[in-house]
């Protein structure tokens, strides 16, 4: 068919062909996939004690990536997780041989034991962090082995068990091809579930737990998930351990082990999958080499954690970043030298007319496109239907009644009672002390407050940080409170994270809703970045970007968010007047259609002046004045608050 | 009673042990923000160290113990050169790794130079027991509780008196505010990595006697340590001490009314249930974990 196809056509047909397979060739799953068969076919040809190593370096890479999304994403250790490598070696011993289907068998029931117990250890790390976790996990890994040696009847206690073989609907199966295909299962389940809304969740609460909050995200839920998948990940690792050793001792399942674990995901890099990968190569292959140094393994194996961790503090996998990154230049300046060296006009002009067209497409892209389709998206909200809120009323009066702080002794905030009607826009200004930011987070649940916050309808009071949010309130933070490592376009995608629908199994398999669903997010965020000017950095890391920007990224997180009500803490502060002006006069533009009201913290008189049809001024966590910004700026009370005179 | 008694005594001389470990990770903690997972086998090295001085080469007791002590001092000096100082303000699991590293590299140079076998280190005074009414009270225990007690004077005098001892509080307060006054990182770090490092040696040396110089033997003490300092909420000095003396005596109990089976389970059940409910730690109301 595409002989009859003229030139032209059939030269884009085949170009959007070509991109279409270059997207997918390049695409991490395909990647990975591809890197996987290859491992199987060319082990499938080594000698047996070879392609045992290789199968438990695969089947520590299953462990691996659920302690990646434990301890790297989610931000939680574990140092209790032989605890579930039992669950699944212990299954495997006591399933094996009773049932035909075998090992899929196997590793279902060792999932569904390892979730149950996951949950549970999950429990206490609501109440636990840092290194109180890892002291409870480590009791709580050292009380399970402790029950290994005592629960006879499955364990076969301090004497042990055998496993039998590895066997799926009676045929006997390769350890290697086992460990192949569940490796690759549980990388496209962990991959899918760290690049959608889990993962962003994960990945925000890991860094800021309150900006979390504040966003809608489910804390809690979320870290049991993350203790959750990790159990059934290193489970299902367990059920392949104890077919590979064949026989199991209590002695196996100890606090060293666990240690070893979170050693293996740490010097592989514990933010990545990769990471796992390379960490179980790295713990299960040194060894291996070091066998002729038998005498000298502790030193060797000791100076080589020492030095990555020193010189490669993101593990193995920043090693091979680095030199890939490494190639890579040196393959384009290998390039850029052989055009340069044959330069002639024909070639430079055509260099320059490609770069043109490039440049044009861009700026068409961001100029002309979409930023009016951005506007015109995000103005039209309310006929939007997944958020019905928006639709029904156009804003909600906000009703502050007698609501009061108190640290200790100091009280910060002394029963504010204020009224604000739906829409609004309202300037909270006073000195330094005067408990603004603290009046914000009484409003917003994060500190517990006397009195009554009450928005719409709705009583505030008493509720989650999470409620509140969902409620619609949205906030930025005096002190940005910004996710460390993620980009822009990750913050406002975290600050919509209450607009996602998909449910975890769809996301885990990636369906075509929840891909439609990421796409539309993801073109809302950059239409939304583009707004606020963060277009050409949507993609930094935050950390890497100037205060200023920082800003505007900590306002595109509350904006996408899309709240009733909005609470700017300082927006302006450290920015340029003008800048500041532009980013006020933006985020008005953006929530006054949706009937948002807005709290603006400011000290910058003119912008509160310009955008305020009210002000409240707050001294020693009392009301002082509340009126209109012309009178209230040149009231006797105010300049005194302010200047002492 | 009489046998209550002697069961509280003999926890009370396990803790002993607890609280010398949990004291000096707990200094670790709260000035490098470093969990120190080689304080085992540091503590150990020195135990065989005090053995090659006593027994090999034939000096007294207490030089033996000294000399085992400072070697101790100059390992924390240079596990915190080699391991630590690069690494100052690194994330909470790196400073981990780092010390497992030690760990391991320490423990391969314990068996190269000494090998696998038991060794006996004799204990101060003969190590006999003696007798109160009807309790046996160990003398060597009396020794270590002396010794310890010491300790814990001579490094609240220093916390409290001297000008490294403020900086320490400083640091451990507010890392940035106190460099900004003037306090180097490396000072702080250096001096509480001697500090603990030697006590380490002096737990290795005393608990020698007691448990037998052989590979690993500071291990289980480690571990039980490193609880007896969450107890204390990884915050004070005294309350890591209170801590081993909780768990020495709650193991004990354990012990004597429990099967031995369930026995080495159920302190760590307790503390797990004291974090649950306490995660401050018990003797604490200050938060320890600012960073962790």
């Amino acid at each position: 068919m595409r002989e009859t196809r003229s030139p032209a056509l059939s030269a884009t047909a085949d170009s959007s062909f070509k991109d279409r397979l270059l997207a997918t060739v390049r695409s991490p799953v395909f990647i990975g996939a591809v890197a996987l068969g290859i491992v199987w076919l060319v082990a499938s040809g080594f000698k047996s004690y070879e392609q045992f190593v290789v199968s438990l370096v695969l089947l520590h890479a299953v462990i691996g990536i659920g302690l990646v999304l434990l301890v790297g994403v989610a931000g939680q250790l574990s140092l209790g997780q032989a605890v579930f490598l039992a669950v699944g070696c212990y299954t495997a011993a006591n399933l094996a041989g009773r049932s035909t289907i075998g090992l899929p068998l196997e590793l279902v029931v060792a999932v569904v034991v390892a979730v149950a117990v996951g949950m549970i250890v999950g429990l206490p790390s609501l109440r636990l962090s840092g290194l109180l976790l890892a002291v409870g996990t480590l009791a709580l890994g050292f009380a399970g082995q402790q029950l290994l040696y005592l629960w006879t009847p499955v364990t076969g206690g301090g004497t042990g068990k055998t496993v039998p073989a590895l066997r799926m609907f009676g045929s006997k199966l390769t350890l290697l091809g086992a460990s192949v295909v569940v490796l690759g299962l549980s990388l496209y389940l962990v991959f899918n579930v760290i690049r959608g809304r889990t993962g962003r969740a994960l990945h925000a609460l890991r860094t800021s737990d309150t900006a979390a909050r504040s966003v809608g995200i489910e804390v809690e839920r979320r870290r049991v998930f993350a203790f959750a998948m990790s159990a059934a990940l290193t489970a299902m690792g367990g059920v392949l351990y104890g077919h590979a050793v064949n026989y199991l001792s209590p002695d196996n399942f100890s606090i060293e082990l666990s240690i070893k674990l979170v050693i293996m995901v740490i010097i592989g890099g514990q933010r990545r999958l990769l990471g796992a990968v390379l960490g179980a190569a790295f713990v299960i292959g040194v060894p291996e080499q070091f066998r002729a140094f038998q005498d000298y393994q502790g030193i060797l194996y000791g100076t080589l954690l020492l030095v990555i961790i020193i010189f490669a503090p993101g593990g193995i996998v920043e090693v091979f970043d680095r030199t890939v990154a490494l190639v890579r230049r040196s393959v384009t300046s290998l390039r850029a030298r052989r055009v340069t060296v044959p330069a002639t006009p024909e070639l430079l002009l055509k260099a320059a007319g490609q770069g043109s067209t490039n440049g044009k497409g861009n700026g068409h892209a961001s100029d002309a496109h979409v930023v009016p389709d951005a506007t015109a998206e995000i103005i039209e909200l309310p006929t939007e239907v997944e958020t019905p809120v928006v639709v029904s009323a156009p804003g909600f009066p906000l009703v502050l009644d007698e609501v009061g702080v108190r640290f200790g002794g100091v009280v910060a905030v002394r029963d504010v009672s204020l009224e604000m009607p739906a829409g609004g826009v309202l300037g909270l200004i006073g000195p330094n002390g005067a408990g603004k930011t603290t009046l914000f987070n009484a409003i917003c649940g994060v500190v517990p407050a006397t009195g009554r916050v009450t928005f719409g309808d709705v009583e505030l009071t008493g509720r989650s940080v999470r409620k509140r949010a969902l409620e619609g309130v949205g906030r930025t933070f005096q002190n940005l409170s910004l996710h460390e490592g993620l980009t822009p376009v990750d913050h406002v995608l975290i600050g919509r994270h209450r607009f996602y629908r998909y449910n975890l199994a769809s996301e885990m398999l990636r369906l075509p809703h929840v891909i439609r669903s990421e796409r539309e997010g993801r073109e809302e965020a950059e239409a939304l970045l583009a707004l606020l000017g963060l277009a050409d950095v949507a993609n930094e890391r935050v950390d890497d970007l100037p205060y200023g920007t920082q800003k505007r990224v900590d306002v595109a997180r509350a904006l996408a968010s899309r709240p009733r009500l909005l609470l700017l803490d300082e927006p302006a502060a450290g920015l340029p007047h003008d800048e500041a002006d532009a980013l006020i006069d933006h985020v008005l533009e953006l929530t006054r259609p949706q009937g948002t009201s807005v709290v603006i913290i400011e000290h910058n008189v003119d912008l509160v002046r310009r955008v305020c049809e009210r002000l409240v001024v707050l001294a020693a966590g009392e009301v002082i004045a509340d009126g209109a910004p012309r009178e209230i700026l040149e009231a006797r009370v105010v300049a005194e608050a302010y200047l002492g005179v | 009673m009489s046998s209550f008694i002697q069961l509280l005594v003999s926890g009370l001389e396990n803790g002993i042990a607890y609280g010398l470990v949990g004291l000096a990770l707990v200094l670790i903690f709260q000035t490098s923000r470093a969990l120190n997972f080689a304080q085992g086998t540091m503590a150990a090295f020195c135990g065989y160290v005090a053995f090659e001085l006593i027994v090999t080469r034939g000096f007294s007791w207490v030089i033996g113990a000294i000399g085992a002590t400072i070697v101790g001092a100059v390992l924390g000096l240079g596990v915190e050169r080699i391991a630590i100082r690069p690494l100052l303000g690194a994330p909470l699991l790196s400073l981990v790794i780092a010390t497992l590293a030690i760990d391991a590299i320490l423990g391969n140079v314990t068996q190269r130079l000494w090998g696998a076998d038991v060794k006996n280190l004799p204990a101060p005074m003969g190590g006999d027991d003696w007798n109160v009414g009807s309790i046996v009270i160990g003398r060597t225990y009396v020794i270590i509780a002396i010794i310890t007690l010491t300790l814990l004077a001579l490094i609240a005098y220093m916390l409290k008196h001297t000008r490294i001892g403020l900086a320490m509080r400083a640091f451990a307060d507010d890392q940035f505010a106190a460099e900004l006054q003037g306090v180097k990182p490396q000072t702080v770090s250096r001096t509480v990595w001697m500090i603990s490092a030697a006590i380490g040696g002096i737990t290795g040396v005393l608990f020698g006697p007691l448990l037998f110089v052989q590979l690993g033997y500071m291990s289980p003490i480690f571990i039980k340590g490193f609880t007896a300092a969450v107890l204390g909420g990884f915050v004070s000095t005294s309350g890591a001490v209170l801590g081993g003396l909780l768990m020495g005596v709650l193991e004990a109990l354990a012990v004597r009314y429990t099967s031995a089976s369930i026995a080495p389970m159920l302190p760590l059940l307790v503390i797990l249930v004291a974090l649950l409910v306490r995660p401050t730690g018990v003797f604490n109301r200050k938060l320890a974990t600012r960073r962790a």
